[in-house]
């Protein structure tokens, strides 16, 4: 698989604040590639560099094997960009936007169909400011999209839009994808990442703490499976701790909880069979991106990054 | 950006200016309502003061500087300010609108609103007053274009010096009504103090009455007013770039 976008060694500061210290990255051909992180982490100055509109301090990044310093008007015919701070001006119209941005766009667009698309024909005359969050969230990912772009860049996508419309917003990123397309998706947003993004890149301080698919972060950086189960107070389990793939077992009165790898919990219920218990609430809790995020980004303090 | 999408962006813009009623109440508007109010107080006056011709006939003409200097200072820099402060032009320059091309469209709105405004200026006074035609045409043509290059250049300068659309548009505004008091398009210049005569030969706005008006009443084209409208426009334009290139 070709990488869509390359970025190394990517640095830039504003001022005396580094918001980005130092992120490398690779998006593939057609996938759904997620950039997760805090408020501030310097993902939105890293898309704003790939897109060109920001000058890196330092590093190279290509997309599409363009430079987007060099090359930026070819590529901006390529790509499509939702931007996390943008507007239109006040007292243009819905229909207006869609037909301006679609005349910027290689060969014909129809761009009637995009109104229907996001659900914007009943505004279609109605002025940008008089548009709600939402609406005004989705007239920006048509644009983006309008120009039937090669790569995506979403930044922020779902911010304003009811869980509604944030469901339907996922199915249009996924069909983006699914008609060839390569999505970059900017989020603080988990369930967002973990439901749409074939990999993600957590990025904390200004560099990539992490990149993987959903699972295999969650299997490598989620702090392993949770056994739960409930046994009487005073029942001896000290012979748990032996138990294969276990890792530690703690006990909160009547709940106890083991965590531990892989076949964990096949191993716990032989072991509590074998024992001669057979609690009824006997389960396992997957740690969620969520975990994940919280391990590296609480765990890891990297030298130097002090903001 | 083809023509064809430049034509269609300046199409919009005529149509954002229009629903702006700032912008549309000063270039319009005001011009031919202050026309009015002072050609009718001086209507028969004339004499030195008013360059040797009626004051009606006077006003009309000195009024066409007002709908340059309102284009320039009112309508212009917040609506331009208003792009880079609300990231209006950050959006457009990410789907492939340049900067250059929406600045071109804005320009070109304003000077094509001032032409309309003047039109409408000189045929509503026209049954009022009976003013004569200008004896110099192609000179009068001449100082409203160079006027309009100076003052769409102060507005460009304004505009690129000031972050946000309220402090743009009050700069406009303050800088519009005192170049507007001393300009000879508000009092004759005759009737001022000579220390704000000698003020007023630093009001850009001056020479661009005078630039209208030396064509329209026969003294000819002067070279002065066009070189300083001319200078003025080079200078701001300039300013305007490096600072804008900055965003």
């Amino acid at each position: 698989m070709a990488a869509v976008v390359e970025v190394e060694h990517l640095r830039r500061a504003y001022g005396s604040v580094l918001a980005v210290d130092d992120i490398s990255l690779e998006v593939e051909q057609g996938e759904i590639f997620g950039l997760l992180g805090p408020n501030g982490a310097g993902k939105t100055t890293t898309v704003e560099c790939v897109e060109g509109l920001r000058r890196p301090d330092q590093g190279r990044i290509r997309v599409l094997g363009l430079d987007p310093e060099r090359d930026t008007r070819e590529l901006r015919r390529r790509i499509g960009c939702q931007l996390q701070q943008a507007a239109l001006p006040d007292r243009i119209r819905v229909w207006e936007a869609l037909d301006l941005f679609a005349s910027l766009a290689p060969g014909r667009v129809d761009w009637s169909a995009a109104l229907d698309q996001w659900g914007l024909q009943g505004r279609r005359g109605a002025a940008f400011s008089s548009l709600s969050g939402g609406e005004q969230q989705r007239l920006f990912v048509a644009l983006a999209l309008i120009n039937r772009p090669e790569v995506v860049f979403l930044d922020e996508l779902t911010q304003g839009l009811d869980p509604a419309a944030r469901r339907v917003a996922w199915d249009l990123v996924r069909a983006v994808r699914d008609r060839g397309a390569t999505v970059v998706l900017v989020t603080h947003f988990m369930e967002e990442a973990q439901q749409l993004c074939d990999r993600i890149a957590v990025v904390h301080r200004g560099r990539v703490a992490a990149v993987d698919s959903p699972q295999g972060l969650i299997n490598r950086h989620g702090g392993g499976v949770r056994v739960v189960f409930s046994a009487a107070p005073g029942a001896d389990l000290s012979w748990l701790s032996g138990t294969p793939h276990v890792h530690a077992v703690t006990r909160h009165g009547p709940r106890l909880e083991v965590t531990g790898d892989g076949p964990v919990l096949a191993h716990v219920g032989a072991a509590l069979i074998a024992h001669g218990l057979e609690p009824d609430d006997l389960r396992t809790e997957q740690p969620s991106l969520e975990d994940v995020f919280l391990h590296l980004t609480q765990a890891s303090a990297p030298e130097g990054a002090d903001r | 950006m083809r023509p064809a999408a430049l034509l269609k962006l300046t199409w919009l813009e005529t149509k954002l200016f229009l629903r702006e009623p700032l912008a549309v109440g000063f270039t319009l508007a005001f011009p031919v309502v202050v026309m009015f109010v002072i050609a009718g107080v001086f209507e028969s006056s004339g004499g030195a003061g008013f360059r040797g011709v009626r004051g009606a006939e006077y006003y009309v003409v000195s009024n066409m500087a007002v709908v340059i200097a309102a284009a320039g200072l009112i309508a212009l820099p917040p609506h331009l300010t208003a792009y880079y402060e609300r990231g209006i032009m950050r959006r457009f320059r990410a789907s492939s609108v340049p900067v250059a091309g929406v600045i071109a469209a804005q320009l070109a709105v304003c000077l094509g609103v001032a032409v309309a405004a003047t039109a409408v200026l000189l045929a509503l006074a026209r049954p009022a007053y009976a003013y004569d035609p200008p004896r110099f045409l192609p000179g009068v043509i001449l100082g409203f274009l160079v006027g309009m290059a100076g003052f769409l250049a102060l507005g460009l300068l304004v505009a690129a010096l000031f972050p946000t659309t309220r402090t743009a548009q009050s700069v406009g505004m303050v800088l519009f009504f005192p170049l507007y008091m001393i300009s000879g398009a508000a009092p004759p210049l005759s009737v001022l103090p000579s220390a704000m005569r000698e003020v007023a030969d630093f009001d850009p706005m001056n020479y661009a009455v005078r630039a209208l008006q030396d064509p329209w009443f026969g003294y000819g084209v002067t070279a002065t007013n066009l070189v300083v409208l001319l200078g003025i426009a080079v200078v701001s334009t300039t300013g305007a770039v490096l600072l804008l290139r900055r965003h």
